[in-house]
């Protein structure tokens, strides 16, 4: 009895062993572990969509990037597609966001070339990525410089040059924006905004 | 052996079908819009006040709580600093309708009115990550001293009361502790830290974590505690009359001797982790009401590896695989009395030296996908395969009396699954069930059902149904003492849970909850003596419990933070009409937390009420109430790097007595301590 159980969970251990192996083969691209879409109003990815929107009302362009015509979008980038990207998506196709008049559009940014349409950066990739996204070092050094407002919920992302960290306070999501940084980048952040600003929380 | 078929009654089947098919068929689903829309029309100040917290201890996925099929509590942190919780049960002390016991050797989860004599937590699940942590020969979850993580690495731990074995199969009794750890990033570096206490202890501690460039991700982490307790421990009367000793007191024998050491590393859709835990500890002589035997002693060790992949092989679609192995080992050694003859009036105390250790390996495969409509599925299948499970107990005084089990193999395989379906804008139904097979003969499927209304975004209604299982452990379908025979005809011990919940949120300040519940539990495993020398495990008891929560939150923008909760609850031995031990009617908690000093200083405070219970033995009749405070200054950051903080433990000195397998024992009086961290 106790020689054929042992047999018997040794072949289901083998096959979970395969599938293990399997699950990692099969997997194309970029996946976000343990995380999923909801749809109520409390979802955290939707949470985080609509702060970006509104970021974009709180923030001044210089004119030259601004969309030139009235149908012309405000547009977000976002370095990983998944939950964050579907929620934004969702938001702008339903066209209930609009930043003076213009409508907002979500894009996936695959390479650098991309962020040269793209207002505001979401920049989320971490290790689970795949090689072929842009991880956030590299996305802070393509955007130096440059007239694109950079949001990351990474931490230490305003310590590497960011301009706006979203973190958690208990179950709030809050923000905290770096002006010099926005400055340096040809933006200007609306008082409003660095006001609502709080400070980043020690890591322990 | 086989030990009989259970499954829930043909009418709760029946009707739990027609709930499945009614959502398969059912009705439209146009949550989606108006749910967004109602995110669309909110200002930046107002997104802030939202709660967007999160939970994956529910359905083993990570959900908003809102939506979760269960009553959920989580704790931060943040909340361990500030309140200053040495271990998880002090955490779980300040949790709705938790109490907890201490004997002064282990720590014991008292859920919604409900603890055992024998019970080692036997009947709430404690996981990692969602791995399982009760180890599989006694089925102990471990709370205290004995857990195998430094409170100071928990990211949160997610408190999740009913029901939860239609996700983790036995043991998810009346509840499931979900502790997240943290990762390298949440410490981008390292820190030390150290603390002195006046038991007197200390603890030291190292931890290192951070993401390289190249998306390596990385924690390792060590801590060593001592502590000598209470060195001279006031022994009382009724021990002195149960000895024939006339020992005032008992002198150094509360020590504690910890040590424990986790490592994580994480690379894009692969993580391993390692922990390991080992507590030794004295046993004071009321515990098992031996003589004075300064040398009694116990330690609990575990550890667990695991191998953990992800993938989304579809878009909206994760997929899971687990692989981890499991050890635990406890090795006693202490005086217990022996029973001899009913006709000799002699006590007769030998030294035992029992030993047990058990070998693991457990796998897991789970498919989550999501569907644009807010629909969700779930599907999986575990399998444990307990390669050694070892129990021994040598009497040294008296060799022939020693006992021995043959080492046993044994697994389990358990597919799955739960259905989330948006039935219409703010209504989900949530259908969830898990089937257990044992090689030893045991069959279990255990539902779960919830029906969650969102009408707005400011309350939600959730109805909530589960069953749930304990299948006997090792220790009961084998007993290892002496004196104990076995009994073929063991069954697993049921458990059923209806539940009302209402959250509501007055303000962006203030939010509430209420809690009307209802559970019937059947079949408990309880210990019956045979013969005046000899025991056996029966399933001879049947409970019920009617219990309210009402419960507060409020975060002021300040940063003060009061949380507080009142517990009244009845429970029943069907059988004898009569409350059973450690069950009591009224618990009532209050936790608050400001900061002082431009939020470089913050003091935090907390109070916990636990009404009079009875014993579990018939003398003494009882315990009494009791009311225990806690107080912790903390002040970061010093010098940008430096951590300091000072608790007080059982501020007003009292001292309570809490139940005992052989009578009662008192707490431990107050206790400061003093800690000091530092990031490098």
């Amino acid at each position: 009895m106790v020689r054929r159980c042992i047999q018997s969970s040794g072949l289901a251990a083998e096959a979970l062993a395969v599938l293990l192996l399997a699950a990692f083969l099969i997997t194309p691209a970029a996946a976000a572990p343990g995380r999923s879409p909801n749809v109520t109003s409390h979802d955290p990815d939707a949470v985080t969509a609509n702060f970006l929107i509104k970021f974009l009302s709180y923030t001044n362009w210089p004119e030259v990037v601004q969309p030139s015509t009235p149908s012309a979008p405000y547009v977000i980038g976002v370095s990983c597609s998944g939950p964050l990207l579907d929620a934004l998506i969702k938001a702008t196709d339903l066209k209930l966001a609009s930043v003076g008049g213009h409508p907002v559009r979500a894009i996936r940014i695959k390479n650098a070339a991309d962020f040269d349409s793209c207002h505001l950066a979401f920049l989320n990739c971490n290790e689970d990525c795949g090689a072929q996204n842009i991880s956030i070092p590299l996305a802070l050094n393509a955007l130096k410089n440059r007239p694109v407002l950079t949001v990351s919920a990474e931490p230490g992302f305003l310590d590497a040059g960011g301009q706006v960290q979203l973190f958690r306070t208990g179950p709030k999501l809050n923000f905290s924006v770096s002006a010099e940084a926005a400055r340096q980048a040809g933006l200007n952040l609306k008082a409003d905004l660095q006001n609502l600003s709080k400070p980043v929380p020690p890591r322990r | 052996m086989p030990i009989g078929f259970q499954i829930p009654p043909p009418r709760s089947r029946q009707l739990y079908c027609v709930l499945v098919l009614a959502a398969l068929l059912g009705l439209n689903g146009k949550g989606l819009a108006s749910q967004t829309e109602n995110l669309a029309k909110l200002d930046l100040e107002q997104l802030m006040e939202l709660s967007v917290e999160s939970v994956s201890g529910v359905s083993k996925y990570e959900q908003s709580i809102r939506q979760a099929p269960a009553s959920v509590t989580v704790l931060s942190g943040a909340d361990i600093r500030n309140y200053g919780w040495r271990t998880l049960a002090d955490a779980l002390r300040t949790a709705p309708g938790f109490h907890i016991r201490n004997d002064r050797f282990y720590e014991y989860v008292g859920n919604r009115g409900f603890t055992r004599s024998y019970d080692y937590n036997s009947r709430t699940l404690v996981l990692v990550d969602g791995h399982r942590i009760n180890d599989p020969i006694y089925q102990q979850g471990s709370v205290g001293s004995d857990f195998l993580l430094d409170p100071d690495l928990i990211e949160r731990i997610e408190i999740i009361r009913g029901p939860g074995s239609s996700v983790y199969g036995s043991s998810a009794f009346y509840g499931a502790i979900n502790i997240i750890p943290k990762k390298g990033r949440d410490l981008a570096g390292g820190q030390a830290a150290v603390s002195v206490d006046s038991s007197p202890g200390a603890k030291g501690r190292v931890s290192v974590g951070d993401r390289t460039v190249s998306g390596v991700e990385y924690l390792v982490s060590a801590t060593a505690s001592d502590s000598r307790g209470e060195t001279h421990f006031a022994l009382p009367q009724s021990w002195r009359d149960a000895t024939s000793s006339n020992a005032n007191q008992s002198t150094d024998d509360d020590g504690t001797a910890q040590r424990q050491l986790y490592v994580r590393v994480a690379w894009r859709r692969l993580e391993t982790e390692a922990a390991y835990g080992k507590r030794q500890k004295e046993i004071l002589p009321t515990i098992y009401t031996t003589q004075l035997d300064p040398t009694a002693t116990a330690s609990d060790e575990r550890a667990y590896w695991l191998l953990r992949a992800t993938g989304a092989p579809l878009p909206d679609a994760t997929l899971t695989a687990k692989t981890g192995v499991d050890y635990y080992g406890y090795d006693g050694l202490f005086l217990n009395e022996t029973k001899k003859d009913s006709t000799d009036p002699t006590r007769h105390f030998d030294l035992h030296h029992p030993v047990a250790s058990s070998l693991s390996l457990n796998h897991e495969l789970k498919w989550h996908q999501t569907y644009i409509e807010g629909h969700s599925l779930l599907l999986g299948l575990e399998v444990q395969n307990n390669l050694r499970l070892k129990t021994h107990n040598t009497n040294q005084t008296h060799p022939a009396d020693s006992a021995a089990s043959p080492t046993e193999s044994n697994h389990y395989y358990s597919p799955f699954g739960q259905f989330d379906y948006q039935i219409a804008n703010p209504l989900r139904l949530s259908l969830g069930g898990r089937y257990d097979h044992y090689s030893t003969g045991e069959q279990r499927l255990s539902p779960r059902t919830g029906l969650i209304w969102d009408p707005s975004r400011s309350t939600v209604f959730k109805l909530l149904y589960g069953e749930s299982f304990r299948v006997p452990n090792l220790d009961e379908r084998r007993p290892s003492e002496p004196d104990a025979v076995a009994n073929p005809a063991l069954l697993p011990e049921t458990n059923r849970s209806y539940e009302l919940v209402c959250e509501h949120t007055f303000s962006p300040v203030w939010s509430a909850d209420a809690h009307l519940y209802y559970t019937v539990t059947k079949d408990l495993i309880t210990n019956l003596d045979l013969t005046p020398t000899t025991y056996t495990y029966f399933n001879a008891e049947d409970y019920t419990t009617l219990g309210g929560e009402l419960g507060a939150t409020a975060r002021f923008g300040s940063g003060q933070q009061l949380r507080g909760s009142a517990t009244l609850q009845h429970t029943e031995d069907t059988s004898t009409s009569s409350t059973p031990g450690d069950a009591p009617q009224l618990l009532a908690k209050l936790n608050a937390s400001t900061p002082l000093v431009y939020r470089w200083l913050h003091a935090s405070g907390e109070l916990q009420y636990v009404g009079a219970r009875h014993n579990f033995n018939p003398n003494p009749a009882g315990v009494d109430d009791y009311l225990v405070s806690n107080l912790t200054l903390r002040a970061a950051p010093i010098w940008r790097r430096w951590e300091i903080a000072l608790s007080v433990y059982n501020l007003a000195n009292a001292r309570w007595s809490d139940s005992t397998n052989t009578g009662k024992i008192i707490t431990p009086p107050r206790t400061f301590r003093l800690s000091v961290g530092c990031d490098f």
